[in-house]
């Protein structure tokens, strides 16, 4: 339904968000330990591009209307032989 | 401008001479005046003669042509009738004059005015102005000039019709019946003149000497106009009563019978009657005259006797009317008197005897006479009578026998009458009857097709019960969904099995098969929202719509959106009354979702989801799936109430 897309993409945006940002952070952990000798700059870098990336496809994805979100399943495959793909949304 | 031309001042300057211009002037000046002068001359000089020339033929133009207008005018006048009519309308009265003087131009089809002349009264035609006119006719029939001869024209004579005759004798009879009285009131004058006249004469007789004879010879005159008019007057009566009889007389065989002709000749018997009894009436009063012109004499007779037979009886007395007589004269004068009147009386005795002897001989001859002529009248009375009673015994015979045949005649008549109404009864009473039983025949006949459409119609009755027992099943699950149904998807009821049902209960109806195929396939598998979950979507729509109302289509940042989000916040709205007038295509998103939800709540959805339409960029977007779901909701209610009504009247028509 149309009013809960707005809401799914907020939500979306938060998990990947935080997913960026872990991801971001975890990164910077082990750069910090592995090469910057226990510093905290990798992990605020880490964390930052995490916090970036997030923002950006949050902005992306509130900004696409039309971006159908599910999986991608395989569908036969079209006359020249590569395999043709659908996408089959996500059911609540 | 050929006369301002011609009037332009000439100047007294030659041409060729310039020594003639005045000494005031300069000599070049007067060179140049000279030269603008002898300009001015050439120039009008050709000018005049120009002028003259245009004048000239200008005149023998307008000459010509005037005198082409006139006669074309004249001719068409003249000629052309119309126009030369209307002319006549409104020219003056004193225009006709011309046509009077003009007799040499006629004028076809034209019709002067006729002056008003004034009828003189007729004449009064009264009894006393006819005697006038009588005499005066009288007077100019001696004087009258021998009459013209009258040319007799070979026309055929017209022979006159009963009305016509009817009418000349009607006239005939008035006219004599006035020239009647007109004698009879003559005749009257006359017996008046002689009356006067017998009076006149007798009152001078009894004068004497002294006695005026004067009005005698008036009234002898008196008496003898008198009689002479009313001869006349007699004599022009009996003519036109003879007329009369004459035209009775001609008219008669053509008029048989008509009781004109009986009435006419007893009216002119009367006329006649009358006019005799007027001459007998005359003849005795001029017997009486005549006695009177007798009395004279008798007197005269008397007073001789008188004198002789006092000579016998006093021969010595010589009575000269003046001397007195002597006692023993008068004695004997008396004595003789007496005598003389013994004697008188004696003859008058006689003669009254005699009369009456005479009288009774007369009227005993005159009994007899009319004894015989009253026997003769009896015996042809009786042979009159005898001959009546036969010929009326003749008539009675018949007209029985007439009776007889006309009785019969009617007889037959009325039977043939009689038979023809009959039959005419019949025919009537029969094609009744059989038009009533044509009527009788189609209201069985009707009543038969009723009742087996009774059958097809509780059927069809039947049928449209369970149809509409089904829609409104289908209505039901539509809005109501699955009451068990937790979430908003689960209440969700798809109406295939519904409309398969309906199928089934309306087979054979095309109509209710059309709206079941239009349903929509979503609807079938899936089902409608119900209202009240429409309602919750729109409280959510409403909500995320209003947070996003201020984001454009081409989409917004993250700031954007939070910036939106707050300044929904901070927006008031307030409430639209009906009466507003609001540009709904130049509102914002605001003021749309207050419509729409206030649309809402009084449960027009369809009008908030148009209204949902017009909002613009994200909120649209976030309304577009309540807008239609809202849309698929409708169109299914409304096919399903088209179905119902459908349904419903099915019943409706079935219903007998």
């Amino acid at each position: 339904l149309s009013e809960d897309q707005l809401g799914e993409k907020i939500d979306r945006c938060f998990a990947d968000s935080l997913l960026k940002i872990s991801g971001g952070v975890a990164i910077g952990i082990v750069a910090s330990v592995a090469f910057f000798k226990g510093r905290a700059f990798p992990i605020w870098l880490g964390s930052g591009i995490g916090i970036g990336a997030g923002w950006s496809n949050c902005r992306h994805d509130l900004n696409a209307p039309f971006l159908v979100h599910g999986k991608k399943v395989p569908a036969g495959t079209d006359p020249q032989g590569r395999p043709v793909y659908t996408i089959v949304t996500d059911k609540k | 401008c050929v006369s301002s031309s011609l009037d332009f001042p000439k100047k007294t300057y030659d041409v060729w001479s310039s020594s003639n211009a005045p000494s005031t002037y300069d000599s070049t000046s007067s060179a140049v005046l000279d030269k603008f002068w002898t300009i001015q001359q050439v120039k009008l000089s050709h000018f005049s003669l120009k002028s003259r020339f245009i004048v000239r033929v200008g005149r023998f133009v307008a000459v010509t042509l005037g005198g082409i207008g006139a006669v074309s005018a004249a001719g068409v006048y003249f000629l052309d009738i119309p126009i030369g009519e209307s002319i006549d309308s409104v020219l003056p009265k004193g225009w006709q004059i011309f046509h009077k003087a003009s007799p040499a131009i006629e004028r076809k089809h034209v019709i002067l005015p006729l002056e008003p002349r004034l009828l003189k009264p007729l004449a009064d035609l009264a009894a006393a102005d006819s005697k006038k006119e009588d005499e005066c006719k009288l007077a100019e029939h001696k004087e009258e000039t021998p009459a013209t001869p009258v040319s007799v024209s070979n026309k055929p004579i017209r022979t006159p019709t009963l009305e016509e005759r009817e009418e000349s004798i009607k006239a005939a009879l008035v006219s004599a019946e006035r020239r009647v009285k007109t004698a009879t009131k003559a005749k009257a004058l006359s017996m008046d003149a002689i009356d006067e006249h017998i009076k006149t004469l007798r009152n001078a007789i009894q004068g004497g000497l002294s006695g005026d004879w004067e009005s005698v010879r008036n009234a002898n005159e008196r008496v003898g106009n008198c009689r002479a008019e009313d001869k006349a007057e007699e004599n022009d009566a009996r003519n036109y009563i003879d007329m009369l009889k004459g035209i009775l007389k001609e008219s008669s065989p053509h008029l048989n019978g008509h009781p004109i002709i009986r009435s006419a000749l007893k009216s002119a018997a009367k006329l006649e009657k009358e006019l005799d009894e007027m001459a007998y009436s005359i003849k005795m009063v001029e017997s009486e005259q005549i006695f009177a012109l007798e009395y004279a004499d008798l007197v005269q007779c008397a007073r001789g006797r008188f004198a002789e037979e006092l000579k016998a009886v006093l021969p010595a007395f010589d009575w000269d009317g003046e001397t007195k007589m002597k006692k023993a004269q008068l004695n004997a004068l008396l004595a003789h008197a007496h005598l003389r009147l013994d004697q008188l009386r004696r003859e008058v005795i006689e003669s009254r005897m005699r009369e009456e002897s005479r009288l009774e001989c007369a009227l005993k001859a005159e009994m007899a006479k009319r004894d015989k002529v009253m026997e003769g009248e009896k015996k042809m009375s009786e042979e009159n009578e005898a001959g009546l009673l036969r010929r009326l015994k003749k008539v009675e015979e018949e007209h029985a026998k007439r009776l007889d045949q006309m009785v019969r005649a009617h007889r037959e008549l009325s039977k043939i009458e009689k038979e023809q109404e009959v039959k005419e009864a019949i025919t009537v009473e029969r094609k009744m009857h059989s038009r009533k039983l044509a009527m009788a025949q189609s209201k069985v006949d009707g009543m038969e097709e009723a009742l087996k459409r009774r059958i097809v119609l509780d059927a069809e009755n039947r049928r449209s019960k369970h149809t509409w027992l089904a829609c409104h099943n289908l209505m039901e699950s539509i809005e109501y969904g699955r009451k068990g149904g937790k979430t908003m998807e689960k209440r969700k009821k798809p109406v295939g099995e519904e409309l398969q049902k309906l199928l089934e209960v309306s087979e054979g109806d095309s109509f209710v098969s059309t709206l079941v195929g239009t349903v929509p396939q979503r609807a079938k598998r899936e089902g409608e929202f119900t209202r009240d979950d429409i309602d919750s979507r729109f409280e959510k729509v409403y909500l995320v719509a209003r947070r996003v109302s201020f984001v454009p289509e081409s989409g917004s940042t993250i700031w954007g959106r939070i910036a939106s989000w707050i300044r929904s916040t901070f927006t008031l709205s307030f409430p639209l009354k009906e009466t507003d007038r609001v540009d709904w295509m130049s509102t914002d998103n605001i003021l749309l979702l207050d419509t729409a939800r206030s649309l809402v709540k009084k449960k027009k959805y369809l009008e908030a989801a148009k209204v949902c339409e017009l909002l613009k960029g994200e909120a649209k977007d976030v309304a577009s799936s309540w807008s239609s779901s809202v849309r698929s909701l409708e169109e299914s209610l409304f096919l399903v109430r088209l179905l119902t009504a459908h349904s419903a009247l099915q019943s409706v028509r079935s219903t007998y």
